[in-house]
Parts: C-alpha cells; sequence; structure tokens
C-alpha cells in the first residue's frame, strides 16, 4: 500500500514515488488495458501512457485521497483514447465511426480492484491462486508444479481466497 | 461459516453444502451474489494475470526518472554543423498528424532535464517511416516558450543537427522529421530565441541520455 508520505511525494513528482506508485499499480493498469484493447503492444503503449500522464499531472494530485481510482481513470482514459485512434485508422471512409466503446470496457473495475488484490497477496499464495484459476489445475496438480504438499495447497488457497474475500469487501460498501 | 467464508469458497470454486447454504440464505450475501460472482470470473479471465513484457517495464521506469544523470557536461557549445538544407519538418499540434499511428512506438528514449531546466523531463516515442521519422515527445516541468522564444527540437549525430521543429508548448508535441532516427543518436530540445539563427543555441533543456 501506498503510504500518506508517499503520496506527498508522488506530488511533487519525486522519481522514487513514481517508482513506487508504478510498483503498486503497474499490473493493474496492465490488466484494464489488456482487457479492453485486447492486444499486448497496444496495452503496454497504455501502460506507458498512464503513468507519463500521471506523472506530468502529479501536481494536481490529492495525497489525501486514495491513488487507485484516480490512476484507474487515467488509465481507462488512455484506452479509450488507443481505441479509438484505431478505430478511426482502421475505418472504411463510408463507415461512420462508432461511438459506444465495445463490451471490453465494461467490469474492467472489478479487474482493477482484483488485481490489486492479487497483487497484495503474499507471494506464495498468489502462485497456488495463479496455478488454480490461470493455469486451470487441480490441488493435485498445482502441488506438483510447485512441488508443495497437497495439503499446503488446499491451505494457501484457503487463506488467499480469504483474503481476497476479506479485501473485497468495501465492494459490498459500494454495492448497498 | 460467515460471508467472507462463504465467498472465499465461491472463489476458490470449492463450494461445499454450508458455504452453498449460507450464500442462499444470507440477505448480504444474496445481495451481493452479481459482485461475488463477476469477482470469481474475474480470477478465471487471463487477462488478470498477465504481465507487461521486461522491456515495457524497463522503459517505463526509465520514463519515470530512475537512475537519470544530468546531460549538463554535453553542453559545450555549438560543436556541430546544422543539417545542410534542413529536413523538411512538419509539426502538428496534439490531435494532428499522427493519429494515424496505429502501432506501439518504433524506439523510445528518455530525455532529461539540463541545468537550465534541473526540474524538466521527458520521453521521446518514435515511429520510423520510409520518408522520415514521426516523433511525439511528451514533457513535463518545462513551462510554455516566454515572448520571443520558441522551444526547437533536434536529431544530433555525427556533429550534424537536424531540427525536429519548433513549438511554444512543450508539455506535448508530434513532429515529423524527414530524416531517419538511426543516424542521429541524440535527442535535443533548445530554447531558442527568435532571431532566424538555423543553429541550435547553447540552451539545452533537454538532451537523451547517451
Amino acid at each position: 500500500m501506498i503510504s500518506g508520505r508517499m503520496r506527498r511525494r508522488f506530488r511533487t513528482g519525486d522519481p522514487e514515488a513514481v517508482r513506487a506508485f508504478y510498483e503498486e499499480f503497474g499490473r493493474a493498469v496492465f490488466a484494464v488495458a489488456l482487457r479492453a484493447l485486447g492486444d499486448r503492444g497496444l496495452a503496454e503503449e497504455a501502460l506507458q501512457q498512464t503513468f507519463l500522464r500521471a506523472w506530468q499531472a502529479s501536481s494536481r494530485f490529492d495525497p489525501d485521497r486514495d491513488p487507485g481510482p484516480w490512476l484507474y481513470a487515467i488509465a481507462r482514459r488512455v484506452a479509450i483514447d488507443i481505441h479509438r485512434r484505431e478505430r478511426r485508422h482502421a475505418a472504411v471512409d463510408e463507415q461512420p465511426e462508432i461511438a459506444v466503446l465495445p463490451a471490453s470496457f465494461e467490469s474492467t473495475w472489478e479487474l482493477w480492484e482484483v488485481r490489486l488484490c492479487l497483487d497484495r497477496l503474499p507471494a506464495e499464495e498468489r502462485a497456488v491462486v495463479r496455478a488454480i484459476h490461470y493455469l486451470g489445475l487441480t490441488h493435485r496438480e498445482a502441488a506438483e508444479l510447485l512441488s508443495i504438499p497437497i495439503g499446503t495447497v488446499k491451505s494457501r488457497s484457503h487463506r488467499a481466497h480469504r483474503r481476497l474475500a476479506d479485501m473485497l469487501s468495501h465492494l459490498e460498501e459500494a454495492t448497498a | 461459516m460467515n460471508c467472507h467464508d462463504a465467498r472465499a469458497a465461491r472463489f476458490a470454486r470449492d463450494l461445499n453444502s454450508e458455504a452453498e447454504a449460507h450464500l442462499a440464505a444470507c440477505a448480504r450475501c444474496r445481495a451481493m451474489s452479481e459482485e461475488i460472482r463477476r469477482v470469481g470470473d474475474e480470477l478465471d479471465d487471463p487477462a488478470l494475470w498477465e504481465e507487461p513484457g521486461p522491456d515495457a517495464d524497463s522503459m517505463v521506469l526509465a520514463m519515470l526518472g530512475g537512475g537519470a544523470s544530468s546531460p549538463a557536461s554535453r553542453r559545450s557549445g555549438v560543436w556541430w554543423m546544422t543539417g545542410a538544407a534542413a529536413a523538411v519538418v512538419l509539426v502538428a499540434g496534439i490531435g494532428g498528424l499522427l493519429l494515424g499511428q496505429r502501432h506501439p512506438a518504433d524506439w523510445t528514449a528518455v530525455v532529461i532535464g539540463s541545468e537550465s531546466a534541473p526540474d524538466a523531463s521527458g520521453v521521446v516515442r518514435g515511429w520510423n517511416m520510409a520518408s522520415g521519422t514521426r516523433v511525439v515527445l511528451e514533457s513535463r516541468g518545462l513551462a510554455p516558450a516566454p515572448p520571443g522564444h520558441h522551444y526547437e527540437f533536434w536529431f544530433i549525430g555525427d556533429g550534424m543537427a537536424f531540427s525536429g521543429g519548433t513549438f511554444l508548448d512543450p508539455a506535448r508535441v508530434e513532429l515529423l522529421v524527414a530524416v531517419p532516427r538511426r543516424d542521429f543518436p541524440t535527442l535535443l530540445v533548445t530554447l531558442e530565441p527568435t532571431d532566424g539563427d538555423p543553429t541550435p543555441s547553447d540552451v539545452w533543456v533537454l538532451a537523451s541520455e547517451d
């Protein structure tokens, strides 16, 4: 988590603080961009653009507020700009540009939140969650992959998913 | 079993009868059922787990100011010849010429502030074209040029300097330079008096790293 002191340093454009922001939020920015744009190269461009814009706008950042929603808004805006640029280039002259964003832009907030939670898990728990969800492995297969007992896989999986449920509980407040 | 335990079981795709019963009976969990389902689905989405490539990481971190050194030592006056017949240069504002660029940049370079602009820094992205180079400069820490002055972007190499165009606001500028980047490894932004002199001034504000 980004400390209040580091937020204040970010506001001054301190390179160390900006790097801390990248380490905290860079993966989530990339995930949102990749979901929205569906292309790794464009997602990496969006990643660079997002942090460049954030860096340029750092003097307007409010250090008393959570930087996550602020960075998410920048990331989404950058992805929209790149999407529209790509559409303009690909559009046939006779076809008007479609103003509606594709479905890939929906639910990116949940994706952002889940990715941040994953990045805050202990590495050994994240590895288990990755094996189960990303690689689609059973507990036994995950145990073989990670060279740990199956009981350890189960306990780490339980702890990790419990942490995720705890961390994501604020979605409940947002929904209420 | 409480709400978080039941949701954790759902996320883990490890629902037992007790967890299922809780999710069905608990008013709070029922109200959250759509969010719980979506979070569970997110965990299975490959986009969630993908990582940017190492080049993207290193480029962003370099761009964000890690380990850059001052270019002040290179400020040794005009040591080059300006490009004969200067490059044919087109300059466009935001949203101008480069809206058609489709792909990630062919190259990216970090530019850092000199003694005359120690708080300035930026990044230059370039697209190699048959007819030259498309360039986007984005910077921070530089005010718009004062009256009677403008900024000028340069490609520099082997004692030659080609102007990439002039501009007043350096926050974001797009340029089309009619020479290839490969022969001009150094990028430079100067603050120029409006005096018609075609050579770079001594006032360097941004320069690429060696």
